[in-house]
């Protein structure tokens, strides 16, 4: 099996770190991983995702037709990159800066209130934490894993 | 035999000299310097412990006059070369040789970032306000006034740009030591000449940062002059554009009379 | 002992595949998408007690790498195309005074500044000499991190066996990308090959000397074909490639570095759907694998060529094989990425022969 998941949202955010944290652990379960970085010229305030591939096989392109997952930490990359999604494929929406939702009907949608769930754990900045750790915990990346 | 004995040899051909007949023209500055660098290495004994950087230039073909490692570089970066070998071989003596097109036009940047970087090395400069090897153009250090094959009617400032004193510019650096500008125009001046680039060697030696001599340097050839005409120019016209003497001195010296 | 298994992104696996291969000596200038290798060299040679100098231009950084290289070095240099572009000078130099180096080329889009993205832009810079005179630097075009790491050790070991400077082609996703990967151990610098003809001062020898400039009848002429006698052997003796699901292939891609992994993932795909998919991936692009390709590429087979420029390493392709394919070219210029789906789609265009996405190659 291999899981895509496509990280995404302006710099600063966290984003890269997200993929970066996935890409680790999943190495250290044995996995296959490719972390493929994309940002701007400008590393803050600018566009940044990342694309975190995982699999049993070995991984040919670290670039991924359609993403089994997007994390969208707001909402120009909700626009962006939900068509490419792929069908069945999961949504996690970073709740607190987004109030819209996808207008796609065959995906799952989890939608995370990622400001207030990192204020309760006493710090805004690991938002992006406790976000990426939603995407994984929906079970569709670790399930890959016995 | 004891006859011999009584003889002491105070003239020879140095070791630091291949005894190969130079390709320079008559009264052309490069063969005395040349003469210069070789006398100073072989009395601070560190011709085996040599590594010199020729130019492209009049003196591109250096390697087959000095008898020492040496090792090409490609116009005006003699020194980025040069700063290669000294990282590699920081016990070694390394220097270069350079045309002032070389060091001043094409290797601007590399000069003045070598020194810059107090790399120990020594560099023999050799201002001759022309480019000797492709016919005579114009050189960043041409005087006002002077004809050259592209400054029809005397070097304009206006229209070529004014003579650069690349000597004083490093001076202002940090990483440079000792600057000096002689001249090989007079035997008193090449005595004088001697004697600054063997302080600049030992100052490479002593560990103190970069060291630059700059040598006026006559070019009859393309200055249209006879070799007596062209020592003149360099005595009354050149200095006065180029003023001989220590530009700046933090060897900390004191120098032996 | 070979390291354990790190995440590191391209350009750093560079720095360290180089120093466990000894590379000791560094010099470079910053410029956008390989700067974390120079960032990585400049903390990594102060632990190992090597060089690292940011030169004031990629001008003075080549030239740097000539010196250490003649003084016997084994030395490194890095750049993304305008970066390598200023560097030809130098590396025409050191082909001609036949002194080894590895230089790194993170290709970015072009021509002139261009953009930060990967392409394949530089194919015919790296193959065809790139500088002045009649010379060819061994490529070697890795695929991943694993690969860069190892083709690194090989670089170093081919520019020292033919005294030449060799190419790293790798492009801005390479460099940024993260993977697992194992690094060799580390070679203990008194297994470096013994070099007879570096300058470290004359004791005890007769003075050396090392240069290009041969003004002597027939010096040039006979050098030249030295140097091509070098490049004969090189040729004979170092093409590398690797291929996947090419026996039953009725379609072989051709595709080097990032662009064959985007190509490996639409051949897994189209596989999925029937389709009868062959990869053919040189590692080596000079000397380009052609006696192996050539084979390959016999009894009906179409040839389809991808690349991430409009058209560079096709002419190698179709050198090899002349007439005896057919050949299909797709390419996308400097500096955007194409998904599998997008090759995919190419390679089904192929297969029906409708020449509805990319173009026949009128050979
Ligand atoms: C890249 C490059 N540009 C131009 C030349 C041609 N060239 C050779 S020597 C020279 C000027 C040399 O003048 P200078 O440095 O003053 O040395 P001189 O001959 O006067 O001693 C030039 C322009 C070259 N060899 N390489
Ligand atoms: S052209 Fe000038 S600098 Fe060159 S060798 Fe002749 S006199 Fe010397
Ligand atoms: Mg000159």
């Amino acid at each position: 099996m291999i899981t895509r998941t496509l990280f995404a949202g302006f710099g600063g955010q966290g984003v890269l770190l997200m993929g970066y944290v996935l890409s680790h652990g999943a190495m250290h379960k044995g996995l296959n991983v490719t972390y493929f970085p994309a940002y701007g010229a400008e590393m803050r305030g600018g566009t940044a995702n990342c694309t975190v591939t995982l699999s049993e096989e070995k991984i040919a392109s670290p670039v991924a037709s359609n993403p089994d997952i997007l994390v969208a930490m707001n909402f120009p990359s909700l626009l962006k990159f939900e068509p490419t999604v792929v069908k069945q494929g999961l949504v996690v929406l970073n709740s607190s800066l987004i109030e819209e939702s996808p207008s796609r009907t065959d995906i799952d949608l989890l939608q995370v209130p990622t400001v207030e769930l990192a204020r309760e754990v006493g710090s805004e900045r690991a938002g992006n934490m406790g976000h990426g750790g939603s995407s994984q915990g929906q079970g569709k990346v670790l399930r890959t894993q016995p | 035999m004891s006859a011999e004995v009584a003889y002491k040899q105070v003239f020879g051909w140095p070791d630091s000299l291949k005894k190969n007949p130079t390709h320079y023209c008559p009264g052309c500055g490069h063969s005395i310097v040349h003469r210069l660098v070789a006398e100073c290495l072989d009395e601070l004994g560190m011709r085996e412990k040599t590594i010199g950087v020729p130019p492209v230039g009049c003196a591109v073909l250096a390697y087959n006059y000095f008898n020492f490692d040496m090792v090409e570089a490609p116009h005006g970066r003699a020194l980025a070369v040069a700063t290669g070998i000294k990282r590699v071989h920081p016990d070694k003596l390394v220097l270069t040789y350079q045309g002032d097109g070389d060091l001043a036009a094409i290797g601007t940047a590399e000069t003045i970032h070598a020194a810059n970087r107090g790399e120990r090395i020594t560099t023999i400069f050799i201002n001759n306000a022309i480019y000797g090897m492709t016919g005579g153009q114009m050189a960043p250090t041409t005087v006002l006034g002077m004809n050259a094959t592209t400054t029809p009617g005397g070097r304009d400032p206006r229209l070529h740009g004014n003579p650069i004193d690349i000597s004083r510019m490093l001076a202002v650096s940090n990483g440079v030591v000792y600057v000096e500008r002689c001249a090989v125009s007079s035997f008193k001046q090449i005595r004088k000449a001697k004697k600054a680039i063997k302080k600049a060697f030992q100052c490479q030696l002593d560990d103190l940062g970069f060291s630059i001599v700059e040598l006026l340097s006559p070019c009859p050839t393309n200055w249209k002059m006879s070799p007596k005409a062209a020592w003149a120019w360099v005595n009354e016209e050149m200095v006065k554009t180029y003023p001989l003497g220590v530009i700046k001195d933090e060897t900390g010296y004191e120098d032996k009379k | 002992m070979p390291s354990e298994k790190m995440l590191m992104r391209g350009s750093n696996v560079v720095g360290e595949a180089a120093v466990r291969a000894g590379c000791r000596y560094y010099f470079g200038y910053p410029i956008t998408p390989q700067n974390e290798l120079p960032e990585y060299l400049s903390a990594r040679m102060l632990d190992v007690g090597g060089t690292f100098i940011q030169g004031e231009s990629e001008v003075a950084s080549i030239n740097m790498v000539l010196g250490a290289s003649a003084a016997g070095g084994r030395v490194m240099t890095s750049s993304s195309s305008p970066g390598i572009s200023l560097k030809q000078e130098g590396i025409s130099y050191m082909a001609g005074m036949e002194l080894p180096a590895v230089i790194i080329n993170m290709m970015r889009g072009g021509p002139g500044l261009g953009n930060i993205s990967a392409s394949a832009a530089d194919y015919y810079q790296a193959t065809r000499g790139g500088g002045h005179g009649d010379y060819r630097t061994p490529v070697l075009a890795p695929a991943g991190c694993q690969e860069l790491a190892e083709l690194t050790f090989v670089a170093f070991d081919m520019a020292d066996k033919y005294r030449s400077p060799v190419m790293l082609l790798g492009d801005g996703l390479m460099g940024q990308v993260m993977e697992p990967v194992i690094f060799p151990d580390f070679i203990d610098l008194k297994d470096l090959p013994k070099k007879d003809w570096i300058l470290n001062g004359c004791e005890g020898r007769e003075p050396r000397a090392i240069f290009s400039m041969l003004l002597g009848q027939g010096e040039l002429y006979h050098h030249n074909l030295d140097l091509q006698k070098k490049y004969d052997q090189i040729t004979a003796e170092e093409q590398r490639w690797e291929t996947k699901n090419t026996d039953d292939a009725d379609i072989i891609v051709v595709a080097y570095g990032t662009a064959a992994r985007i190509a490996e993932s639409a051949m897994n795909d189209l596989r999925a759907e029937g389709l009868a998919i062959g990869l053919f991936r040189p590692i080596t692009l000079w000397p380009f694998p052609s006696t192996a390709f050539r084979e390959l590429a016999q009894n009906g087979r179409k040839v389809a060529v991808f690349e991430l420029c409009l058209g560079q390493m096709v002419e190698d392709v179709v050198l090899s094989v002349g007439e005896r394919a057919e050949i299909y070219f797709y390419g996308v210029p400097g500096g955007v990425i194409p998904t599998p789906a997008e090759v995919a789609d190419f390679l089904r265009s192929v297969a029906k022969g409708d020449g509805e996405v990319g173009r026949r190659i009128d050979v």
